[in-house]
């Protein structure tokens, strides 16, 4: 196997050729052919060597196909001192992949840096361009996802004292549709469309109404920011840049479910601060948003933690949150105790 | 020069009597079930030399790993071109060594012209889903299109990925080539397909070798045409006895497994419910896990040992009929080599966690060398460089819609 060969490109026959050196030019034969090719010195490219057998194949520059597989000898020596560039292509070779990983490790890192810090501003401004008969079609959709399966509590006083309160914080231009349903964990959520939906589990564990007001008003705030949509476009951006990188493995396809209602942690921010705006607009204590926090995190520290709802594992720490949310006590109760003990009964059916 | 002018190519009567009756190819005797007695023409037998070293292989292996974990995996078109490079470079065909001339920046360049049309088909679909105001009927139809036209695409990337690879090996300073359309084709395979569900796959011996027939006439090496006129009834029975094995052992094991399962998991939350404790409910959890997995593994060896018959059936219809450039096959290859390749394969990836990867290129490699009989000798002098398409761009719909290792 270690022996030369020259193929001219334009037959499949392979010929032992006899080299010689003239002048600048390879000068390729073989026993019956006197002359069958000559190729210019600076045409010559390695095309790669074989370190078992030390054969290194040539090519040109100027051709594509033919091809001359040489193995040490005085004629290859004499090329490769002639032309020193050549006895360097395998550097040159490494150098060209090293080139490549580490630009797209830098491009990789970039995309990175701008999917996290740029792209959540692009998303705000973005926003304000979606218009609002989108929204509301694909919210109806989300809503329709998110309550389907669960029992809509309904108890009437209950449904009475939460619309009046809900009426008190809502800004002017925004209306909301608002439910309670029957699941044992506390969370709510604000869907796209001005949706609000609020578990039972959150009404029981609020202490007093005050809580509940605090976290209507942090949802209000979501939808009178347009968070929701600000979110999905924010996640879609990146869930479309994981696709390109990954290709069509799937991975894109989990991205955009995890991009639906999720929220980073500048928005969490500004949800809390209106909020309390538009609790002290309404003339309402503004603290319970912060007393609530305090529970929940009571709660997680007895349970070392883990049982926390998305919206508030995702969220800012939750006793730095406590913290800014603690502005003060001044404002009237949320409701009366009658509507607070309406309220609480709401999934109850009688 | 055109396609159409190679007959010329046909064996020459000195080295292969069969060639007598030039066109159609000749006949063939149809082959008994377990046995190797199809009429061989004579000649001298050679094949393929694979000599790659594990070593090498490793070298190429871990760098490659390394710069496509560090590149987010866009590094995987140069890594796939290396190792491709270095495996054509190892194999050789009478003392001559194949090379791959594709570059990762084409394969790159074919992934990004096919990616923002896959993303638009991708997103195009959800955003159908959630923005429009189109009844669920139309959706369900919307997303029947759309699966056939996954499956559409994912044929025609397979055809156009044969070409790349076919235009972008050079073996005696020749490349190979391949005629046709990978979007006709691709429609065929589609129809094919359905076909093949509508009769329960019985139909898939028939519509495999009529894809298969199609793609290795299309395939040329210089001016020379591949000729194979293959048979789904040397395969057909191999087939039903493989089906029929599998379908009754998935049942078994699904049986057997699902009872063996549902008496543990109710045994131990038994144990649970009375002591309370939530280990103990982890640990049914975890058994059910590990005895699903088991079953899952189960089916799979009973597929490989079920269909390789079958593989090996189709193996030797394909080395009886192929023909190229002068050259014959045959193919040595056993339903035994069948199953310890895919099996000793499979176990070897899945227990180093991937990284046993290049050991199972380099026994498939061996494994394709060794199976390969060739018959007769190329005359060079009589094929020649034929001017057929070279695509600019490598594989990019096969990234999109089918990624594999190689």
């Amino acid at each position: 196997m270690a022996e030369d060969r020259y193929y001219d490109g334009k037959t499949a026959t392979a010929h032992r050729p006899l080299i010689r050196i003239e002048g600048e030019e390879l000068v390729i034969a073989s026993a019956e052919v006197a002359e069958l090719d000559r190729w210019p010195f600076a045409d010559i490219r390695v095309i790669d060597q074989n370190k078992v057998t030390g054969g290194m194949n040539f090519g040109r520059l100027s051709d594509p196909a033919p091809r001359l597989l040489l193995h040490d000898s005085p004629a290859r020596q004499a090329l490769l001192a002639a032309q020193p560039q050549l006895a360097t292509w395998k550097a040159r070779e490494a150098k060209r992949g090293f080139v490549v990983g580490a630009t797209w490790t830098i491009v990789g890192l970039a995309i990175g840096a701008i999917a996290f810090f740029g792209w959540r501003h692009g998303a705000a401004a973005l926003t304000q361009f979606v218009p609002k008969s989108w929204e509301k079609r694909v919210g109806e959709k989300v809503h329709k996802a998110v309550i389907e399966g669960f029992t809509l509590c309904k108890g009437e006083d209950g449904t009475t004292a939460l619309r009046t309160l809900t009426d008190k914080l809502l800004p002017d231009g925004l209306e909301i549709s608002l439910d309670v349903i029957d699941v044992k964990f506390p969370n709510a959520l604000a869907i796209p469309g001005d949706h609000v939906v609020v578990t039972s589990g959150l009404i029981e564990m609020a202490t007093s109404p005050d809580m509940v007001s605090g976290v209507l008003a942090h949802e209000i705030a979501h939808l009178e920011l347009r968070h929701p949509t600000q979110g999905i476009i924010s996640n879609l951006g990146v869930a479309a840049t994981v696709s390109i990188i990954l290709g069509g493995s799937g991975a894109g396809d989990l991205a955009y479910l995890a991009a639906i209602l999720s929220y980073s942690r500048e928005m969490e921010t500004e949800a809390d601060y209106r909020g309390i705006e538009l609790l002290r607009e309404a003339g309402l204590k503004s603290d319970g948003l912060a007393e609530f926090f305090k529970v929940l995190a009571e709660g997680e520290e007895e349970k070392g933690g883990g049982m926390l709802p998305d919206w508030l594992s995702t969220h800012p720490g939750l006793p730095d949150r406590a913290k800014y949310a603690a502005t003060d006590g001044a404002g009237k109760p949320a409701m009366s105790d009658a509507e607070w003990q309406a309220l609480r009964r709401i999934c109850r059916k009688t | 020069m055109t396609p159409d002018q190679s007959l010329r190519l046909q064996p020459s009567p000195a080295r292969t009597p069969a060639a007598d009756n030039a066109s159609p190819p000749p006949p063939v005797q149809p082959p008994v079930q377990g046995g190797s007695n199809i009429a061989q023409p004579a000649g001298p037998r050679t094949g393929f030399v694979y000599d790659g070293k594990l070593g090498e292989l490793y070298g190429i292996f871990l760098p490659n790993l390394l710069w496509t974990i560090l590149t987010l995996t866009i590094f995987r078109f140069w890594a796939k071109t290396r190792m491709r490079r270095y495996l054509w470079s190892r194999t050789s065909l009478n003392g001559d060594r194949f090379e791959y001339t594709g570059t990762g920046g084409e394969m790159f360049l074919g992934f990004l012209i096919v990616m923002p049309v896959y993303l638009l088909f991708i997103f195009g679909f959800q955003a159908a889903y959630y923005g429009l105001d189109i009844s669920d009927a139309v959706l369900v139809g919307v997303q029947i299109v759309g699966a056939f036209l996954i499956f559409y695409l994912t044929f025609v990337a397979q055809y156009a990925a044969q070409r790349y690879r076919l235009t972008r090996t050079l073996w005696r300073g020749i490349r190979g080539g391949m005629t046709g359309s990978a979007w006709a084709w691709g429609f065929k395979a589609t129809f094919f397909a359905l076909l093949t569900g509508i009769t329960f796959t019985l139909a898939l011996p028939w519509t495999q070798m009529r894809l298969l027939s199609d793609r290795l006439n299309h395939s040329y090496f210089g001016d020379a045409k591949a000729q194979a006129e293959l048979k789904s009834g040397p395969v057909f029975v191999t087939y039903i006895v493989g089906a029929v094995c599998a379908v009754a052992g998935t049942f078994l094991v699904i049986f057997l497994g699902g009872m063996i399962v549902a008496a543990t998991a109710m045994a131990l939350s038994k144990v649970s419910a009375s002591s309370g404790s939530l280990e103990m409910n982890l640990a049914a959890n975890v058994s059910v896990m590990i005895a699903f997995a088991l079953m899952y593994v189960a089916i799979a060896l009973i597929y490989v040992l079920a269909f390789s018959f079958y593989q090996v059936a189709i193996a030797r219809e394909v080395a009886a009929k192929l023909q190229l450039g002068g050259l014959r096959f045959a193919t040595p290859v056993t339903p035994g080599r069948v199953m310890s390749r895919y099996v000793g394969n499979i176990l070897i990836v899945v227990f180093t966690l991937g990284l046993g990867l290049p050991i199972a290129i380099h026994r498939t490699m061996l494994f394709l060398a060794n199976n390969i009989e060739v018959i007769g000798e190329i005359e060079g002098s009589e094929i020649t460089h034929a001017n057929l398409e070279r695509p600019k761009v490598g594989e990019g719909l096969l990234e999109a819609f089918d990624p594999g290792i190689l």
